[in-house]
């Protein structure tokens, strides 16, 4: 496999070398290397992401380019092979959500939405997600610290409108 | 004149709501601290929606108005409705919204499967149900009983016609269908789905066995009282002519 490396530079200024099968998880950037955007001795600059960010970007990034490539490589793998390979992918992605707060986590959906990784965007939005499941309106204002912007009557009627939902 | 009067009444009104609004806000800066929701596009916010249920979207619409509004995006309902249900909607039907489609989907029943079978989703939680028609039912009865059975047509019902036991002294049912029709990883219950005639004698209240199996799964067996449970039922609803249900059991698929 060709390990072409490109840089990344996040908007506070770091830089991050990854592997350009790696980068290409994100849309905008494999578009960038498709149109010859990308100066080899350049880096891209992202200017939306922070370095700490960048980092869980590359982290998952390269996590999941390890697992594709096993997937080409042991395409008879049996089922039971396939399965515990699914299995050690969900653990590590439960793990690596359940390593950040939930200020990071809507900072990575922001970034991985800017760079449009389609997988990642699921993975942070469906654990955000688990933190709505079966909660009240009012569980979810506190949770998120989300504002009230409705007047009592529209809030009434939207309630009405929902009520099966609420039984 | 009364125009006039209504315009002033209205600009105060708007003039209140906006100082309302201001006072609110105010109040908030000191107490509110800011949502991570508030930098997200409004898509983001309906895929995370999307990810939860049915129930959860409709109870999370009172939110907030950005929730309220990415609730209805079609991002959120497209998620909800099972991938086969377009080629399963008549065309000639017109839905404003995918949000309109889903619980119409809820609502009204389709046919599949050479009209043997009604399928139809949950509302709570978007998962798939599924009704045999009487037709596609194996039904064995007792040898030497004659003219125990009848096909009724039934324009209530879902089906073109159901089944109707005249008298019988034993009888098997049996409905066969492919689990793949349904919801994967949901935990499914199994019902029989019948009326009282005015000739009903019962089953002198003897137990009626009862067993749910998937293939690969251990079976359900267990005995039934019909007549009590008719009993039961005729007390809370009337010895009306109501279609009556009875849980067979239960299994995860």
């Amino acid at each position: 496999m060709s390990s072409n490396m490109i840089m990344l530079k996040s908007s506070d200024g770091a830089s991050f070398e990854i592997e350009e099968a790696a980068a290409r998880k994100s849309k905008i950037i494999a578009n960038m290397i498709e149109v010859e955007c990308v100066d080899e001795d350049k880096a891209i600059p992202l200017q939306n992401v922070t370095g700490n960010i960048l980092a869980l970007v590359i982290e998952y990034c390269n996590k999941h380019i390890v697992d594709d490539d096993d997937d080409v490589a042991t395409e008879e793998a049996s089922e039971e092979e396939e399965e515990a390979k699914k299995k050690k992918v969900d653990d590590w992605e439960a793990e690596f959500m359940n390593s950040m707060s939930l200020e990071t986590m809507f900072e990575l959906l922001l970034a991985a939405n800017y760079l449009n990784i389609k997988s990642l965007i699921d993975l942070v939005c469906q654990t955000i997600a688990n933190n709505i499941k079966d909660k009240t309106p009012e569980e979810v204002r506190k949770i998120f610290s989300i504002e009230n912007d409705f007047t009592p009557e529209e809030e009434e009627e939207i309630r009405k409108e929902n009520a099966w939902a609420f039984g | 004149m009364t125009k006039t009067f209504f315009a002033i009444k209205c600009r105060f009104r708007k003039f209140v709501e906006r100082l309302k609004k201001t006072l609110r806000l105010s109040a908030s800066d000191q107490s509110h601290k800011s949502s991570p929701f508030d930098s997200l596009p409004e898509v983001c916010i309906s895929i995370i929606i999307s990810f939860t249920s049915p129930r959860d979207a409709c109870v999370v619409a009172s939110v907030s108005r950005t929730f309220e509004s990415a609730v209805k995006s079609s991002i959120v309902w497209e998620k909800f409705i099972p991938p086969e249900y377009p080629s399963l909607v008549p065309r000639w039907q017109y839905y404003s919204s995918k949000k309109e489609l889903y619980f119409a989907l809820c609502n009204d029943s389709v046919l599949i499967d050479d009209d043997n079978m009604s399928l139809w989703i949950e509302k709570a939680t978007g998962k798939r149900c599924i009704m045999l028609s009487a037709m596609s039912l194996t039904i064995t009865i007792m040898h030497g009983d004659s003219l125990n059975w009848d096909w009724i047509p039934y324009h209530e019902a879902r089906f073109e016609s159901v089944l109707k036991l005249l008298k019988v002294r034993w009888f098997e049912i049996c409905g066969r269908m492919n689990t793949h029709v349904l919801s994967p990883r949901a935990r499914y219950s199994v019902y029989i789905v019948f009326k009282i005639t005015d000739q009903y004698d019962g089953f002198a209240d003897a137990p009626i066995e009862v067993v749910v199996r998937v293939v690969g799964q251990e079976s359900s067996r267990r005995s039934i009282y019909f007549d009590e449970i008719i009993r039961r039922g005729w007390e809370r609803m009337g010895r009306e002519d109501v279609w009556m249900e009875i849980e067979l059991g239960k299994f995860f698929n």
